[in-house]
């Protein structure tokens, strides 16, 4: 009987500062930028999209996680104020098939790790509604369960309201930590 | 200080040959010039008591409530700063902070007024400095999808010599001016549970 190696997921993991953690796929994360002048700030929008990042003659919109309604960052320096500021240029497709761009506020170098199969964890009730819509799965990290995210959702009201809808029966369904 | 205003019909930015910035404390608006028909000095608005405010309502606002209108004819809102005399008629004089959230005093920088059009009616909008600028040095992007949901009176994003600029219409900024300010701040989450019930 030979056993079935082991598989694992390279992914890159974004300290967003504050206590809050994600991951995203190996391919969704374009470039690093430093130069924080290339970040401008846009009134009268939520408050954790209220900067955009003006590169390479596109504007991409920056969110900082932080600052989102619902995330209660626990830890840290206080929300959007930790110092530094990297921004991470993600991209995907969407549902066209078309290549779409945003930008992550992170508060550290991405750190590149391997997720393996048997560290997918099940998130707390809280942290799934945190993360509604927006995490495809999450795992174990050092004790820490991290969520992996889809970046369109990040950017895309429709996106992460017709995930947080499709996902939450079955959210309620695998989590049983806090039942 | 003008006499007589000429109208043009308004169009969007990207249709626009030129367009005017207008400078407030901490962004910049860049409208279609056509869309600005006079630039008056703050000196010449007249002050609005604060208790007229509640009497009376802005010319463009899109209320069920009945309409009132003040002993010189104009009609005005919690969120007029003043009232300004253009080519024989008043029209409401309105202020933006940083956020562009309207502020009920003139702010001390600001020294001039543009006077832009509106089918109801002319209202100015006090700033700091106007620039007119060719179209040709404007890059205009259209609002990320991520601010479909709540986006004020922006119209799009214009970067001009690696600045951003807000684009707007004269429209958009009259219908975020006659709205009260708290505006009700909705999660993802929230809007999401809305859909699902």
């Amino acid at each position: 009987m030979s056993q079935r190696p082991s598989q694992s997921t390279p992914a890159w993991l974004l300290d967003c500062g504050a206590g809050v953690r994600l991951a995203v796929a190996l391919p969704n994360l374009l470039h690093l930028i430093e130069d924080r002048t290339l970040l401008h700030r846009v009134p009268q929008v939520p408050k954790h999209l209220g900067q955009v990042l003006v590169w390479q003659q596109r504007v991409f919109p920056a969110v900082d996680l932080t600052l989102q309604p619902g995330m209660q960052p626990n830890q840290g320096p206080a929300p959007g104020s930790a110092e530094p500021v990297y921004v991470c240029v993600l991209g995907w497709c969407d549902a066209q098939q078309q290549s779409d761009y945003g930008a992550v506020l992170v508060r550290a170098l991405p750190r590149r790790i391997q997720i393996p199969d048997e560290s997918l964890a099940t998130p707390t009730h809280k942290m799934a509604a945190q993360w509604a819509g927006l995490a495809l799965t999450y795992f174990d990290f050092h004790g820490h369960v991290i969520p992996i995210i889809a970046p369109a959702a990040l950017f895309e009201p429709a996106a992460r309201t017709e995930r947080a809808a499709s996902s939450a029966p079955a959210q309620r369904h695998k989590d049983t930590r806090s039942a | 200080m003008s006499t007589s205003v000429q109208e043009f019909p308004a169009t969007g930015l990207a249709e626009a040959k030129r367009c005017v910035v207008l400078g407030l404390e901490g962004c910049a608006l860049v409208l279609a010039q056509t869309e600005v028909l006079a630039l008056e000095s703050v000196l010449d608005i007249k002050r609005v008591e604060p208790a007229a405010r509640n009497l009376v309502e802005p010319a463009a606002r899109n209320s069920v409530e009945p309409a009132a209108r003040d002993g010189t004819g104009v009609r005005t809102a919690h969120n007029v700063t003043g009232i300004l005399p253009v080519a024989g008629r008043d029209c409401a004089v309105y202020s933006l902070d940083a956020d562009l959230n309207s502020v009920a005093v003139l702010p001390p920088r600001h020294r001039i007024c543009a006077v832009l059009n509106h089918p109801r009616g002319p209202y100015a909008l006090s700033c700091c400095e106007v620039r007119m600028v060719d179209h040709t040095k404007l890059e205009l992007h259209p609002l990320p999808r991520a601010f479909a949901a709540r986006s004020g009176p922006l119209r799009a994003l214009v970067v001009m010599d690696g600045r951003l600029l807000l684009g707007s219409t004269a429209a958009a900024l009259l219908a975020h001016l006659a709205q009260p300010q708290q505006a009700e701040v909705i999660s993802f989450d929230a809007h999401a549970r809305k859909v699902r019930s």
